[in-house]
């Protein structure tokens, strides 16, 4: 897993880095803490596979906004966040698979989670932001309306979710709550997965 | 009755004149018959106062003679006036009989006198001879008044009659002054159409003639249309032969490229040993790959030509049809046009016609005019005639009238 | 460092280009040629415009062979190895089909690398859908 090191000291600064040869990217170094906190010793949870360490008191979630509602999921889980380009379209590719996009010479496929929860879709345009994820094996670029970035949650003010088990309700691990507002937390990877489980054809047909 | 005896005794003894002797006695015999020849029949003679016994008897001759003379005189008073009252008698009594009118009974006198018979047999006669005419004069009357009647009826009606048609005549007289005025009117508005019908007909003529004209270009037009059509055929036919040359072209050339593209397939699957034929083949693929741009291009061009020409067809077609349409409509505006002309030709005489016509009537109607003012000038005669009659009718009414109020005075039956 | 190459015949079925191994590709013919049963127009590639050319494929058996209609071939490309990818894993875990290999990066936007055989033994016998399978 990659963690971009690359920010402003200032906070709520955008950085865009283009690389040559590809897409620009943009990665918006808003809140994001000193890299210290994200130090595996330090306590605030990354992902890691295998490390240790008990709870911290505070969560870091990468927010976007989907669904017309603020979403997010644990912030080690991303590593990027890109503008996707134009986007290949797949052949007997799900619905919430729109296609395949090259990122640094490397091609990688789009999720778009309102497809998988037959919520609409979010519009792909080549500005539309992608946050790269890496669940498990799979590496996914996450589309959304709009990325929010990092944001820090208290896990005591973490609750759990509504008793809801239609659309994306039932993908929410908790239900948390910053100064903007309140954010639905996602298990990206459980949602990943099962959408692998249930790939449907979207028609033998690409678009 | 009176006798001449009865003379004032004063008179009478004034004759007794104082007696002479001798020759007074001769000259009183003489003075007495001188009074007697003056006159005076009174005068008498005294014969006592005679002393010629001879004179005194001739005295008393004398006044004997006298005496005798005056009572012959004295009964031819008598008689006379017997017979003058008797007539006078006579005469009042016709008279009261006229003044009374009764002339239906008889005369009744009292007069006696048989002298005077035949005079009243005399008046008797004219009494019925007045009776008679009284008569007839009434008949007469009568008939004149029934007469002057009718005649007064017939004269008023003739009056009328004469009266009614004067006026008749003289409306008649005034509608044919109108009638005049508007022949007048009619004249002029016929000439003014004859010479409208003039200018129209000319320019009908024009029209025909202009007619004629697009027809004849019409005419033109789809001759030129024909002309085209078969340029445009030629040209048609040549076009889809070097179609059918590039299609042939074109066949071989996507054979080669096909050829090409598998030899370029076995290149690559032989790779390092196949890499000369994968050249020559890519060579051969361009070379192929150029001429079916060129035929792509030649068949974009036939496209456009084939498209041009259709084009042009459709329009020579359009043409031809437009032609054909305006030839119709030609034909029809032409009729249309000789339709009108006939016509007009038709006004135009019917409008010299109706000139002439009026003018004849104009000229009917002025003779009318003054033959119907000498028929009223003399229907004014007649009728002042018949105003005179009437007139004199009535006139003879009143007279007979008058004259039937006369006789019907007197008593006849 | 030598650089490696694949040889990929380039065609376009509809308005997409895609590559494909040529070793996969027994020759190229003409679709009128050919009995209509023998023709794949209808594949997860689309459909073509048209029916310029075929690609004569057989199937993964080797035992049935057909013809891939196709719109154009464009030709036969030198590929470097560096410029071919894989499926990412998670479209290839989602995907329904074979056919599709992998990506040929050409000019940064990827062009689908199909693996024809598979496409016209999926056509023959269509595929299973990914819970049947273990």
């Amino acid at each position: 897993m990659r963690i971009f090191t690359t920010w402003s000291p200032a906070k709520g600064t955008t950085y865009t880095t283009d690389l040559p040869g590809h897409p620009s990217t943009a990665i918006i170094a808003d809140r994001m803490a000193e890299p210290k906190e994200l130090q595996p010793e330090a306590p605030g949870g990354k992902a890691g596979a295998g490390r240790g360490g008990g709870p911290a008191a505070e969560a870091w979630f990468f927010c976007l906004r989907l669904l017309g509602g603020r979403y997010a999921f644990e912030a080690p889980l991303v590593t990027e966040v890109v503008r996707l380009g134009p986007l290949t379209r797949l052949p007997a590719s799900p619905a919430f698979l729109p296609g395949v996009f090259t990122h640094r010479g490397e091609v990688l496929p789009v999720l778009d989670i309102a497809q998988l929860v037959g919520q609409g879709s979010v519009p792909i345009r080549a500005s539309t932001r992608a946050a790269l994820v890496h669940c498990g094996p799979w590496k996914v670029a996450v589309v959304s309306d709009a990325v929010e970035g990092l944001v820090a949650i208290p896990r005591r003010a973490l609750e759990p979710p509504l008793a809801e088990s239609a659309g994306v309700a039932e993908f929410l691990s908790a239900i948390g709550r910053d100064p903007t507002g309140t954010i639905a937390i996602l298990d990206l990877p459980r949602l990943v997965e099962t959408a692998r489980a249930r790939a449907v054809p979207a028609g033998s047909t690409p678009a | 009755m009176r006798s001449p005896s009865d003379l004032d005794p004063k008179k009478k003894a004034a004759r007794k004149a104082p007696a002479r002797r001798g020759a007074d006695d001769a000259a009183r015999i003489a003075a007495f018959l001188r009074a007697w020849a003056d006159g005076d029949h009174d005068s008498r003679l005294d014969p006592d106062s005679f002393a010629d016994p001879a004179l005194r008897e001739v005295a008393v001759a004398a006044n004997d003679a006298a005496d005798g003379i005056v009572s012959d005189l004295r009964n031819a008073q008598d008689r006379i006036s017997a017979v003058t009252s008797g007539v006078d008698e006579a005469i009042e009594a016709m008279v009261k009989l006229v003044i009374q009118g009764d002339l239906s009974g008889t005369l009744r006198l009292g007069i006696t006198d048989a002298a005077l018979t035949p005079l009243i047999a005399g008046v008797g006669q004219v009494m019925e001879t007045l009776k008679k005419f009284v008569t007839e004069i009434r008949e007469a009357a009568l008939q004149l008044s029934t007469s002057s009647a009718e005649v007064l009826a017939a004269a008023t009606q003739n009056e009328s009659s004469t009266s009614a048609q004067a006026s008749a005549i003289h409306e008649t007289t005034a509608t044919m002054e109108e009638l005049k005025g508007a022949s007048h009117q009619i004249a002029e508005n016929a000439q003014m159409v004859a010479s409208i019908a003039e200018q129209t007909l000319v320019g009908g003529r024009q029209g025909e003639g202009s007619i004629k004209a697009f027809m004849e270009a019409m005419e033109k037009v789809r001759h030129n249309a024909v002309e085209v059509d078969e340029a445009i055929g030629k040209l048609s036919r040549r076009v889809e032969r070097i179609g059918t040359v590039v299609e042939v072209i074109d066949e071989i050339a996507d054979r080669s490229d096909l050829l090409a593209l598998n030899a370029a397939l076995e290149g690559a699957k032989a790779g390092e040993a196949g890499r000369g034929f994968s050249i020559v083949a890519a060579e051969m693929r361009r070379l192929a790959e150029n001429v079916m741009e060129s035929t792509k291009e030649i068949k974009n061009l036939i496209t456009e030509i084939r498209e041009a020409t259709h084009a042009a067809k459709e329009a020579s077609d359009g043409n031809k049809k437009m032609a054909a349409e305006g030839e119709k409509l030609g034909g029809n505006a032409m009729s249309n046009v000789t339709g009108i002309l006939s016509g007009i030709q038709e006004t135009s005489d019917a409008a010299r016609v109706i000139h002439l016509a009026t003018q004849q009537q104009r000229t009917a109607t002025e003779q009318v005019v003054q033959s119907m003012s000498e028929i009223e000038e003399v229907t004014r005669q007649a009728q002042s005639g018949s105003k005179q009659a009437t007139g004199a009718a009535a006139e003879l009414t009143k007279l007979a009238e008058r004259l039937a109020e006369l006789v019907k005075r007197f008593k006849v039956e | 460092m030598s650089e490696r190459t694949s040889e990929m015949l380039m065609f376009r079925v509809g308005s997409r280009v895609f590559a494909c191994d040529v070793q996969d590709v027994r020759r190229i013919g003409s679709p009128l040629e050919v009995p209509p049963e023998d023709l794949l127009e209808e594949t997860p590639l689309g459909r073509p415009f048209s029916q310029e050319r075929g690609l004569v494929v057989l199937d993964a058996s080797g035992e049935l062979e057909r013809t891939v209609v196709v719109d154009h071939v464009l030709g036969v490309s030198s590929i470097p190895e560096d410029h071919v990818q894989p499926l990412p894993p998670f479209a290839a875990a989602c995907m329904t089909s074979g056919a599709v290999a992998g990506f040929v990066l050409l000019d940064d936007s990827p062009t689908l690398l199909v693996d024809l055989p598979t496409l016209v033994s999926e056509h023959v016998a269509p595929p299973r859908s990914p819970e049947e399978r273990p």
